[in-house]
């Protein structure tokens, strides 16, 4: 029970004074911590809220011998500690002592600074230490002096630690990166030597219940070794930073936990099978970590100290899971419109029934590791590519639709199709619309014949001319005016998409300046023009008013009502209009044949007559294109656009939207290297900031292929220094160049561009200098 | 109709990202085995490894092509706590396969930060040679090369910090009424505040301020992606969190001059589990996004300016779904939808969900 509340805590104890530890190190019974430092060396008891100090061994005490640079507890007698100590003293002490007394013994035989000291792990007596002069020293506290001295070729012996499995056998790491196997009753050569890493070998650890072996090196990386007869290497972990320490964590097979040495704080637990992303990491410090240490056979605390003067102790709950948070998946759309896509495949550990206590143990605790290290080990990603595949099935195709068209054919065959200037825009109009209705835009199909029907023509002002006209002539011509109001009646209807009942002011309108023109007559040569283009117009609109489009303009452009209307609605609709039509015409015509009697006696005399101002559609074209652009057809945007010529002035479009769709559409033919037509583009722009795209980087400096001068005269093929034109020569038929001239930018040797291409198929370097040119 | 093949990594842990270039031809895989393998096209649609190195010493998170008027430049991104930038180098021709020899070498190593560099991504072309990255402990860095011919030499500009650690990244390459404009997302799961932050270059202050936060949006972000310049009057930044957002950003001046955004959230739950990437096309007309469930998901606008559901791929061999599949009225209701879609003949390349 304490050691679960304990599980539940993360605490952070600060240490202010006398500095950083070096190295901390547990009793028997995992509730005392001992850290030693240059400046410190306290024991520390952990409670469930914190750490408390019992035993302080430095005090102020400046002798070098209380300089450690590890500590080790007994395994046997929690009074017993043994430290290692710069200036190479290794001292044992007995905290059941007090005052001077606890320092029970001093060993002075390194000769330079002592890295590490351990106890053995069943004698309670024996105690081992390494040292920076290459010497292994083998101590019994019981006398004053070593009982053995192991020499490691002279190399500096950076950590020393009995194996758990074998009486008496310990394993020693060098400097020189190489692993030595000792047994401690022969000190005059050792069983096994082996090189391990590339650079310094700095700790080592032995797996708890697996003859394994860590070793952790200055190459980053920590190896895991089988030490069952000759050492193999089972498992490499590449690290971040140099190792400083690992510990195999206790009751987890495959988990370490290590430390760097230099820039990296965090303390990684690796799981040894997935040796490239940490298991778990704990990013509370903010200096070196120095010291890691698992609290006995509790694998979900860990006791870090570090140089920020800090020791933590580590819930295993809170740690950091890099792997869950690391974005599991990559996906990209590719120019074509297929798409790579790679996935994390998540292995799942079959679960299985057991019946004794064993297996449900075993069932148990991998259920609450399922989401962790049983998938953690076992994740891969598996990559693939969707791509578009032309043969469309699954869905009855309509008849019209041959294939559908990818998005990417219709955007690059649109831009070489496309026609936006060179001929009268009612021709640019409908071939623009074939191109669109080609590749499947049908709105952009629709709206190009729009733009024909309303900008196409060349009477669209006319009339209204010559009904001011008529308004002063004298001559009546009741049959003929009433025709052309007539005509005018379902245009109007069809453009505005009114409903009945909003045209019936319109009615009264008309009707009124019917009555006005029966004082005023006009001649029958003047009406029949402006008659007959109304009529005309009148055709095409129902013409173009086909099924398909009905909805389309209903759902994209005129009518924006219900987006869920089925087809079959549609068309009564339409002839409802065309029914509802027909009354109002008789209706008209009877009171026309009632106006003339009471207006006989010509009572009311009108000295003006308001003009009447025809319908513009320019609000509407610039809302078109604006919803073009919404939905990310910025190219019909445009091209209708520059189409248009003078007559985009018309259209309430801003100047910075349009030179922004400029920008957008140039961008997008760049990347799918339609060169020339976004050349063209920016030619046909009428914007000077657009304009000038096409004039940068058009200056091209040459240099003399002989002296490597620039070439700075009036004539781009004539050296001024060299008084020769030597470098207009082909470098390899050595004739002078006319046509295209190709040449290398490195060494400014060129010639023909066919000789050129020849040439460079077999070799990779320059004809004349041997440079090697980037042709390839 | 989507045609599924499956390409041979061979990374030895978990793919991160997969990017195109500028212009679809190449591509870049990273992976936490610590290497980025760099693919080229060949004739016949298929992708081979044209380059392979190990270019951290920890995972690789992202990967970012720079425009190639700069030439062939990527930048990566590290659990190692740096960020590199790599160019190709064209060398000797090889004798037997009469191929020149094509190695990465690093130019730079971005070492500032302290912590896991997330997000890494080059800035739009017409702001140069720029580059920013985004850290766990929330700093945002942007580093720019003034000479593009030596890319040793990455100063840093600006240096902007974040309570909360950032986890992904985008910059924003339309420039109507907004310049230079920055989104970040933050995986953080405990605060319940907005996750998605916009920066953006303040004249007054000659620095990358934060100039708003997508409240809408509580829950950890792990990708957002600006859609391409698309000529639009408002900026577009799709959103992966638990599930899928689209944000249209419009930005609107007042009575006194100071410009600010409009942020209208859309949200979008047919993931039903943890969205883990979005990305739009080239032509910033389609959007796909991944879930847990190892599905891909395409979305497309129709002309009522509606986002819609418009296909979804399943890769062959995946492993079991995150969360069963939804009931049958909402499998009705999708391939209704992509049934209507169709008729209008805006859409292609759909197939009905399974």
């Amino acid at each position: 029970m304490p050691d679960s509340v304990e599980d539940t805590s993360t605490i952070s104890l600060r240490i202010c004074l006398e500095g950083h530890a070096n190295a901390l190190a547990l009793n028997k019974d995992n509730n005392q911590i001992a850290l030693a430092g240059r400046s410190l060396l306290k024991v520390y008891s952990i409670n469930s809220n914190g750490f408390t100090e019992s035993c302080n061994m430095r005090g102020k005490n400046q002798n070098l011998s209380y300089s450690a640079n590890d500590v080790a507890w007994s395994t046997l007698d929690s009074n017993l500690l043994a430290t290692a100590a710069t200036n190479g003293v290794v001292s044992v002490w007995d905290l059941s002592k007090f005052g001077r007394q606890k320092q029970l013994l001093v060993y002075n035989e390194h000769e330079r600074t002592a890295h590490t000291v351990t106890f053995h792990s069943s004698e309670p007596n024996i105690l081992i230490s390494g040292s920076q002069d290459g010497t292994i020293k083998c101590f019994d506290i019981r006398s004053d002096k070593s009982i053995n001295t192991y020499f490691c070729n002279s190399e500096s012996v950076r950590d020393v630690k009995f194996s758990p499995h074998t009486q008496n056998i310990f394993s020693a790491v060098s400097e020189n990166g190489t692993v030595q196997l000792w047994d401690m009753r022969k000190w005059d050569k050792c069983m096994v030597q082996f090189t391990a890493h590339y650079g310094p070998v700095y700790t080592c650890d032995w797996h708890p219940t697996r003859n394994w072996l860590a070793t952790g090196s200055r190459d980053k990386q920590i190896k895991v070794w089988n030490m069952d007869g000759r050492p193999g290497l089972e498992h490499t972990i590449h690290t971040i930073a140099v190792v400083g320490r690992v510990k195999w964590r206790p009751e987890r097979t495959y988990h370490i936990a290590s430390c760097a040495l230099v820039v990296d704080y965090s303390v990684h637990v690796w799981d040894i099978r997935r040796p490239y992303i940490p298991f778990a990491s704990f990013n509370e410090h903010t200096n070196v970590t120095t010291g890691i240490a698992w609290q006995g056979s509790d694998s979900h605390c860990l006791l870090s100290i570090s140089k920020d003067s800090t020791i933590y102790k580590h819930a295993f709950k809170d740690a950091t899971r890099p792997a869950l948070k690391a974005n599991a998946q990559g996906a990209s759309l590719g120019r074509f419109g297929d798409i790579s896509f790679a996935n994390k495949i998540k292995e799942y550990e079959p679960k299985t029934s057991g019946a004794s206590n064993t297996k449900s143990s075993s069932f148990i605790r991998r259920k609450t590791n399922v989401a962790g290290s049983i998938q953690f080990h076992l994740d891969h990603s598996k990559m693939y590519k969707f791509m578009v595949n032309d043969t469309f099935s699954g869905y009855p195709l309509s008849e019209s639709v041959s294939r559908p068209t990818q998005e990417h054919e219709s955007f690059i065959g649109c831009a070489r199709e496309l026609v936006i200037s060179g001929k009268k825009l009612s021709e640019l109009c409908e071939h623009n619309a074939e191109v669109s209705k080609k590749y499947g835009k049908h709105n952009a199909t629709t709206l190009w014949n729009f733009i024909k029907l309303f900008y196409g023509s060349n009477h669209f002002e006319p009339p209204f001319e010559h009904r001011s006209s008529f308004s002063n002539q004298k001559n009546p011509m009741n049959s003929r005016r009433a025709t052309q109001v007539a005509s005018d009646w379902p245009q109007q209807r069809t453009e505005l998409g009114q409903d009945l009942n909003g045209n019936t002011p319109e009615t009264a309108h008309e009707i009124d300046v019917a009555n006005v023109d029966d004082d005023t007559l006009g001649s029958s040569g003047v009406e029949h023009p402006p008659t007959s283009s109304v009529i005309l117009s009148e055709t095409q609109i129902i013409s173009e008013i086909t099924f398909d489009n009905f909805e389309l303009l209903r759902n994209g452009f005129i009518y924006v009502g219900p987006t869920e209307c089925p087809k079959a609605l549609a068309f009564p609709a339409l002839h409802h209009d065309v029914q509802a039509a027909r009354p109002q015409l008789d209706l008209k015509a009877s009171d026309h044949e009632k106006s003339p009697p009471p207006h006989v006696p010509t009572v009311l005399k009108v000295s003006h007559v308001p003009p009447i101002p025809m319908w513009e559609p320019h609000k509407f074209v610039s809302d078109a294109l604006m919803l073009m652009n919404d939905v990310g057809d910025v190219q019909t945007a445009l091209t209708v656009l520059i189409a248009l010529g003078e007559a985009r002035k018309l259209l309430p479009i801003d100047d910075a939207l349009v030179e922004h769709w400029f920008y957008t559409y140039v961008d997008q033919l760049h990347r799918y290297e339609l060169w020339n037509e976004a050349c063209e583009v920016i030619n046909r722009s009428w914007l000077r900031s657009v304009q000038q795209l096409n004039q940068h980087s058009t200056a091209m400096h040459t240099n003399c292929g002989e002296c490597g001068r620039p070439m700075g005269g009036k004539v781009g093929w004539y050296c001024d220094k060299c008084k020769s034109m030597q470098s207009a020569k082909c470098c390899v038929c050595g004739l002078i160049v006319r046509g295209v001239y190709a040449w290398c930018q490195g060494c400014s040797h060129g010639g023909h561009i066919e000789h050129l291409q020849k040439y460079f198929a077999k070799h990779s370097k320059c004809p004349k200098c041997g440079h090697l040119c980037a042709y390839s | 109709m989507f045609d599924v093949e499956p390409i041979i990594a061979d990374h030895k842990d978990v793919i991160h990202d997969v990017v195109f270039d500028y212009y679809g031809r190449r591509m870049a895989t990273c992976s936490s085995d610590q290497t980025v393998k760099i693919w080229d096209e060949d004739g016949q649609g298929k992708w081979n490894v044209t380059s392979s190195w190990k270019a951290h010493s920890g995972s690789i998170w992202r990967v970012s092509w720079a425009h190639p008027e700069f030439g062939q430049v990527v930048a990566t991104c590290s659990f190692d706590r740096t960020a590199s930038v790599w160019e190709e180098v064209i060398g000797e021709k090889v004798s037997s396969t009469n191929t020149p020899t094509r190695r990465w070498v690093r130019r730079t190593t971005l070492v500032d930060s302290r912590t896991s560099v997330t997000d890494v991504e080059f800035a739009p072309k017409y702001l140069g040679l720029l580059l920013a990255t985004a850290s766990a402990d929330g700093i945002i860095r942007i580093y720019e090369a003034p000479d593009i011919m030596n890319l040793s030499q990455w100063p840093v500009q600006h240096e902007i910090s974040n309570k909360l650690p950032l986890s992904c990244l985008s910059w924003n390459t339309s420039t109507y009424m907004v310049t230079q404009l920055l989104a970040a997302g933050s995986d953080e799961a405990a605060t319940p505040t907005g996750k998605v932050f916009l920066f953006a270059y303040s004249e007054n202050s000659r620095k990358c301020v934060k100039i708003d936060t997508v409240n809408d949006i509580t829950d950890p972000v792990t990708d957002v992606a600006f859609a391409p310049n698309a000529g639009r009057t408002f900026h577009m930044l799709a959103v992966a969190s638990k599930d899928l957002y689209i944000v249209n950003l419009r930005g609107v001046t007042d009575a006194t001059d100071i410009s600010k955004l409009d942020i209208q959230t859309i949200k979008f739950s047919e993931h039903n589990c943890p969205v883990w990437r979005v990305c739009w096309n080239m032509l910033a007309t389609m959007l796909i996004s991944t879930g847990d469930d190892g599905c891909v998901r395409l979305w497309r606008m129709n002309y009522n300016r509606q986002w819609r559901c418009a296909a979804v791929l399943k890769a062959e061999g995946s492993g079991p779904t995150y969360e069963p599949a939804p009931p049958t009225p909402t499998l009705a209701t999708t391939a209704s939808a992509t049934a209507k879609f169709y008729k209008k003949g805006t859409i292609g390349n759909q197939v009905p969900w399974h």
